[in-house]
């Protein structure tokens, strides 16, 4: 089994990918082909188009699940101690072994889901209890990969159950696969065969060996779909016979098992930081939102086509059996396929030609018309959708603004910030081509939306006016429920209570949500280099981004990071204030076990009486002596407008107020 | 006598019967008789095997189930005696009290680390420690020293200073074994047990006059002992004032005791089976009288102690002679 390390390399999952998308740009290719056939065959009215039938889409996130699983197991049965970018190694022996053992189960004939299910999920909550236990930046990076692999696996059940929900055939199809045995088997032939990685794959031999393969497993899942189809037209009609509210009742069974599937690997993104597998699940999630892209689109993207009645016409339709008498058996699929982003599309040789007799029961193209679609839907006009509400409940007065200057050159911002002690700065045109600003606009709740699954990715949230107050807590629930709960609903009218305050904050969305990553960009000036501070930060290769996202009334407390900061206002307006590195300020000490230090005792809002305290059992002396202390220190501050961006030079203090519906990104570096 | 135990199975560490079966094993849902032998003194049970031990030898074992890690394996072959009283908390700081071989604690920062410490990183050793008992919680230890004058002791991570059970503070930081005061002069005597579990947050000592003191981290608590302490108080279970206690056993999620009348009670989760309520019952969220069916020993029968693994539960029953 020694070609199994060359053949899984030094991040398999890459390999794995990248195997995978050679196989789906074959099936692509054949499909459409295929389809150009029959879509001559419709002009002819050879053929009619049906509309019930696995979505390409899913039906590739299904082979893709397959693969995988039986990719993880070899990986952890043949090369355990290969090099991985993380290895389980050091994590709790037993949960690797009862992780490879629920590997081995998934790939048996017959698995028990539901017991695979609750073994992943007790190595996962195994996992998350070690999140807890250590110091976030002590955790061994072994725990986030243990969580995010199991996390994995049992995503790829919850796809499983989720497809057979709405079409039984595909579970025969693996059933088939696993019992059979038989085209896993020459996989692995193949695989054995070339055993120096994926450099060979793109030679012809392979190509060519490949495509023989993959015709076979096509034929393969043609007469499959032959067997099967009275079974299925069964289920459709006991589908039909469904009362309404048994329908409603499994619409919501499928769209809790999305729901799951999605937060099984966002918590893995979010709690284990993706465990060296990001881009893979960012990978997933692509898959999967193609899959469950509602009917319209399904509609658009996807048909079927049977035989039209009269077949006698062109014996090349593989409708030998119908009969202007009889109702049509066949039916004859047509999917398209979804688009291919070009970097996906490798350089191939063309597929070589496929025997429509064979093959036209499953063809599937993009579209009849045009067969290579654009990458993308084609852009929406956001600009006739909603905004968030601009109102604003509460605007403090500006006392020392800072000033305001267009875009400075990389080498002047370079001399700013090489000054003993660089001060604050508006630039009000760093970024004004955005497409966050622009085409794709964070001011639209639906814009956002359509970039969140619907709304259905989970996000960590803040729940309380500021961290400094006792009641103060985190959560993590699905964007829409974000933006519902805490967004827009309108906090203004009403004196809302503390926990109403709802602050995505300082989380690293762009990572988890490529999408929105898309809408941005990191402004040059963030490569420039300041001078070495002494601070215990480590030097960053990159700049980190946070998202800041939240309605009117959040509060960042009075603070200090380790880091130079560009402060982009996206959305709405925030009040920023800030006291200078020399500032007297007082900290705050340990608060149950962790250091605030970074933090100061001084509570903006409730020195200038923006806010109402917190608890009504505050010492009135110390207060007064306080707002004495805290009257004396010198500050600048200004209202950031949406597309300006301020730069807060590291070490300053600074408190950060949320006036209307606002979403910022902050780039920190050193 | 006989061994029962319920809950996780993954492992088979709950299956006595050799050879083991091939199949992925279930969980125990109910309290099942899973062993018997002449003597079962006491058990140890780790998160994914179990050790049955008789008193009379201490150092091995007579039964083993389930999966044991390199790691394990390795410690109790090099250094058995350290193998019988370490304690592991789920930071991986592990604690080797002072035992027959030993004569101080010795704390290193993992177990492979008892194999091999580096010279530039030695353990931390307690000189003016004594420990008769030492159990681990998931950030920290606990300890009781030995009589005439037994005294508890806690230390570990100060983000989860409700398990410590005292108010850090620059002479008694959170890291060093200090004594809880709070569990010194007891109106029904010293403590005599004391039990955590090495992933849990929620600790519990048991007084000479049959009291059960127990405390915790409610934030990592609360899901399945929603009212737990941040400072130690004696629980009530049953009616009238409460039972007398005999045993406790605690486990990452869910409490086991056994009454001085011969009862068992327990509280929390039962998701895994580790509470013997059946695959229906997700928790107990109160207190809740643990009906097990003896079989054979149903006759005149005596409790031994009982046991308490991450997600299972064990008990020792003995026939009445």
């Amino acid at each position: 089994m020694e070609h199994m390390h060359h053949l899984m390399g030094e991040d398999w999952q890459e390999d794995a990918w990248e195997i995978w998308d050679r196989a789906r740009h074959m099936r692509e290719k054949s499909r459409r082909q295929l389809m150009d056939l029959a879509s001559e065959q419709v002009k002819a009215g050879q053929i009619e188009l049906l509309e019930d039938q696995p979505g390409l889409a899913l039906q590739e996130l299904v082979s893709f699940g397959n693969f995988y699983v039986r990719h993880y197991y070899a990986q952890l049965h043949f090369s355990a101690q290969a090099k991985r970018g993380i290895s389980l190694t050091g994590c709790g022996e037993h949960l690797i072994h009862l992780l490879t053992r629920q590997a081995r189960m998934l790939n048996t004939a017959r698995p028990d889901y539901q017991m695979i299910k609750r073994r992943l999920d007790h190595i996962m909550s195994a996992a998350y209890n070690r999140f807890y236990a250590y110091l976030y930046k002590d955790l061994p990076l072994c725990w986030r990969a243990l969580y995010t692999e199991a996390a994995i696996l049992k995503f790829w059940i919850l796809v499983m159950e989720w497809a057979w929900s709405q079409y039984p055939e595909i579970k025969r199809e693996g059933e088939k696969g696993r019992q059979g045995q038989e085209w896993r088997e020459r996989e692995f032939q193949l695989e054995k065969k070339y055993p120096h990685d994926l450099q060979l794959w793109k030679q012809s031999e392979a190509d060519t060996e490949w495509q023989r393969h993959h015709l076979e497993q096509h034929n393969q899942q043609k007469e499959m779909y032959q067997r099967h189809d009275e079974e299925r037209q069964a289920e459709q009609r006991l589908q039909a016979e469904l009362r309404p509210e048994q329908q409603d009742q499994k619409r919501q069974q499928e769209e809790d098992l999305l729901n799951e599937m999605i937060k099984t690997l966002d918590l893995a993104l979010i709690l284990a930081g993706g465990g060296g597998h990001q881009d893979s699940i960012n990978r997933m999630i692509a898959l999967l939102e193609e899959a469950a892209s509602p009917p319209s689109n399904a509609n658009r993207d996807q048909a079927i086509i049977k035989p039209n009645g009269s077949s006698e016409q062109d014996p090349s339709l593989d409708n030998r059996e119908a009969s202007p008498t009889q109702p049509p058996r066949k039916r004859t699929k047509l999917s398209l396929p979804p688009p291919i982003k070009p970097e996906q599309t490798a350089p191939l040789e063309p597929a070589p030609p496929v025997n429509p007799s064979t093959d036209a029961p499953i063809i599937t193209t993009s579209n009849l018309n045009t067969p290579h679609p654009p990458p993308s839907p084609s852009p929406t006009n956001w600009s006739t959708h909603p905004s968030f509400p601009p109102s604003e409940p509460f605007t403090p007065p500006i006392s020392n603004p800072i000033p305001r200057l267009p875009s400075p050159s990389f080498s002047s911002f370079q001399s700013h910030l090489s000054t003993p002690t660089p001060t604050p700065l508006i630039l009000t045109s760093l970024v004004p081509h955005w497409p966050a600003l622009t085409t794709n606009p964070w001011s639209k709740p639906t814009y956002l939306l359509s970039r969140t699954f619907s709304g259905r990715r989970l996000v960590p949230v803040e729940i309380g006016r500021s961290y400094t107050d006792p009641l103060w807590s985190q959560s993590i629930l699905p964007f829409s429920s974000f933006l519902s709960q805490y967004i827009t609903t309108s906090p203004s009218l009403s004196f809302p209570s503390p926990q109403s305050k709802g602050y995505l904050a300082q989380h690293q969305l762009f990572t988890q949500l490529p999408h929105l990553r898309n809408d941005i960009s990191i402004p040059d000036l963030c490569y420039t280099s300041p001078p070495r501070t002494n601070s215990e930060a480590k030097e960053l290769d990159e700049p980190l981004l946070n998202a800041w996202f939240g309605p009117a009334g959040t509060i960042t407390p009075l603070h200090t990071d380790p880091y130079h900061n560009l402060f982009v206002q996206v959305v709405g307006r925030k009040y920023i204030r800030l006291y200078p590195p020399s500032t007297k300020m007082r900290r705050m000490g340990r608060e149950g076990g962790v250091d605030m230090g970074n933090t100061a005792e001084f509570d903006v809002g409730l020195l200038e009486g923006w806010d109402e305290p917190p608890d009504d059992d505050r010492e009135k002396m110390e207060e007064e002596e306080k707002r004495e202390e805290f009257r004396g220190l010198r500050y600048v501050d200004c209202i950031l407008e949406p597309g300006e961006t301020l730069y807060i030079p590291v070490g300053w203090w600074h408190y950060v107020r949320g006036l209307s519906v606002s979403f910022s990104v902050s780039f920190w570096w050193n | 006598m006989s061994l029962y135990a319920t809950g996780l199975n993954a492992w088979n560490q709950l299956d006595f019967t050799t050879p083991q079966k091939d199949q992925e094993p279930d969980d125990i849902f109910t309290f099942t008789c899973v062993l018997k032998d002449k003597h079962i003194d006491y058990i140890r049970p780790f998160p994914s095997y179990t050790l049955v031990y008789t008193t009379t030898n201490p150092l091995t074992p007579t039964h083993t189930s389930g999966f044991i890690p390199k790691t394990h394996q390795n410690l109790s072959s090099s250094n058995p005696h350290h193998y019988h009283y370490f304690a592991e908390a789920s930071n991986d700081i592990t604690v080797i009290p002072n035992h027959p071989t030993n004569p101080t604690p010795l704390q290193h920062p993992s177990l492979s680390h008892i194999l091999n410490p580096p010279p530039s990183n030695p353990p931390i050793t307690y000189p003016s420690l004594k420990i008769s008992q030492l159990s681990a919680f998931a950030t920290g230890f606990i300890a009781l020293s030995p009589p005439p004058e037994p005294q508890v002791y806690t230390w570990g991570d100060s983000r989860f200073t409700p398990c410590l059970a005292r108010l850090p503070s620059p002479s008694h930081p959170a890291e060093f074994p200090s004594p809880i005061t709070d569990l010194s002069s007891l109106p029904t005597g010293p403590i005599v047990k004391i039990a955590s579990c090495s992933s849990g947050y929620l600790l519990a000592a048991l007084t000479k006059g049959n009291d059960l003191y127990l405390w915790g981290h409610a934030g990592r608590c609360s899901e399945w002992y929603p009212d737990i302490p941040d400072t130690p108080e004696p629980a009530v279970i049953g009616d009238e004032g409460g039972k007398d206690v005999k045993d406790v056993a605690v486990g990452q999620a869910h409490i086991i005791v056994l009454t001085t009348d011969g009862e068992v009670w327990g509280k929390g989760d039962n998701r895994s089976g580790q509470l013997g309520l059946g695959r229906e019952v997700e928790m107990a969220k109160e207190w809740t009288r643990l009906n097990i069916d003896f079989g054979d020993d149903n006759g005149k029968r005596k409790m031994k102690g009982v046991w308490a693994g991450e997600m299972n539960s064990f008990l020792i029953v003995e026939p009445w002679s």
